[in-house]
Order: structure tokens, then sequence, then C-alpha cells
């Protein structure tokens, strides 16, 4: 099966891992992206560093997650993030396209290209929840936001493969 | 290159249609936070507005503690 994320406004942290975890991502033209974890003391911890590292330069994937800044969808575009910009408010007309054209091919001939798009590391997956359970255990996280252990947090966070 | 008044006055025409106020409403240095009365989240589609108007990228962090149309002109000039 092929995923397509149609995104339309703020797509920060989670919004943004969830977009990464789909095959394409259409944006219109005023959706914004964004890691702020690194604000709050937290890394992002569902797969969205190794699926960023996957998808664009390092040095882009540097600066968005250590600064934390947004960026819009013409600027995802040209780093390699987002596959098509569409006008506002049309991303989901444009994904349900998109899905039409997607629909006409044979699936396992689909699932056969697919399989030479970039897989995700296993380990930078484990590695990544980790860190974030880790930073999640932290005094300062804790302070802000309650007392959460560290395995209760795992045991929050489903970790499947890509 | 356009000058930095050419730039402020883009940017209130800009301000102004984006949030359907009329333009005589706006002055370089009210607070727009204030006269607008809109929130974060409805600058970051103003800001997206913006970039694209001057074909520039503005890196949100460098517009912290901005709050006056100047200001944001000045940031905005700098970086055509």
């Amino acid at each position: 099966m092929t995923t397509i994320a149609a995104v339309h406004g703020v797509t920060f942290g989670g919004g943004l891992e969830l977009a990464l975890a789909c095959d394409l991502i259409i944006a219109d033209k005023m959706a914004r992206f964004c890691f702020p974890r690194i604000k709050a003391g937290l890394i992002p911890g569902f797969g969205g560093i190794p699926r960023l590292k996957r998808d664009v330069g390092n040095a882009v994937v540097r600066d968005l997650l250590l600064t934390g800044r947004s960026f819009n969808a013409n600027k995802a575009q040209q780093i390699g993030l987002v596959s098509q910009v569409t006008g506002e408010g049309e991303a989901l007309r444009a994904a349900r396209a998109t899905a039409a054209q997607l629909k006409k091919f044979d699936r396992a001939t689909a699932a056969a290209a697919k399989r030479f798009i970039k897989p995700i590391p296993q380990e930078e997956l484990r590695r990544e929840i980790d860190l974030f359970c880790e930073l999640f255990a932290s005094p300062a996280w804790r302070r802000d936001c309650g007392s959460l252990s560290r395995e209760r947090m795992r045991s929050l966070i489903c970790l499947r493969s890509s | 290159m356009q000058t930095a008044e050419q730039t402020l006055d883009e940017i209130l025409n800009l301000a102004a249609a984006h949030f359907n106020v009329a333009r005589e409403k706006l002055s370089p240095d009210d607070d727009f936070f204030k006269t607008l009365g809109v929130d974060s989240l409805q600058t970051l589609d103003l800001l997206t507005k913006l970039e694209k108007s001057f074909g520039v990228e503005l890196p949100d962090y460098e517009l912290q503690g901005v709050s006056d149309f100047r200001t944001l002109a000045g940031k905005i000039q700098a970086r055509l």
C-alpha cells in the first residue's frame, strides 16, 4: 500500500513525523513544517530523525533539528521533503488525484518499486526512541511536564518498522 | 533592490489583505499582535506569505520579540 500525507497548516512535531512516515507528502502552499522539540529539551521520538535523514541533506537536518525553526512548503519541496505543493486548501484534492493514479497500477509492481526506497535503519529508530526516553525522564522535562517514568514512556511508544 | 520604506509598505499591504483589515488602520510601529488581534499561529501564516512575496527565508528565531511592522521590515530587508 502506498500512503500519502495531504498536509495543510502547521505541521509541527508529531504531525511532521506522521507525514514523514508516509510514502508521499503533498502540501498546500500555506503548510509550515517544524521539529520544535529541542525547545522543550527533547528530540523527535517517533522516527522523525531517521526519516528526515533519509529524505533531506545532512546540513538541513542539522539546521532543522538544532534550531527548531519552521519552514514553508516551498522550502520543504526544495529540500526534497515534499513532492508536490498545491494551492491553498488543495492538498487533499491533489492527494486523492494522486491516489487515483496509484490505483491504476499493479500492487506487486508498486511494492517492488518501494523496496528500492531507502530503508530506515532499524537501529536508528531504536536509538532515537532510547534517546527520547532518556530526555523525557530528565529533570528538566519532568519539572515542566509531570513525572512519566522512562519505562512508562517506552510503553506508550509503539515502534514499528517503516 | 527596493528600499526599506518600500518593504515596509509592502508588508503593511500584505498584512492588511491577509487579515482583512483596512490598510489605514495599520501603522509601522503598531504592535501587530494587539492591533490585529492575532496569535502566534496566525502570524505563521503571515510569515509564509511574506517569505513567498519577498522571495526570502526568515528563520522564526530571528523574529522572536518582533512585534511591530517596522522591525519586521528591517529583518526582511536584511535578507533581500
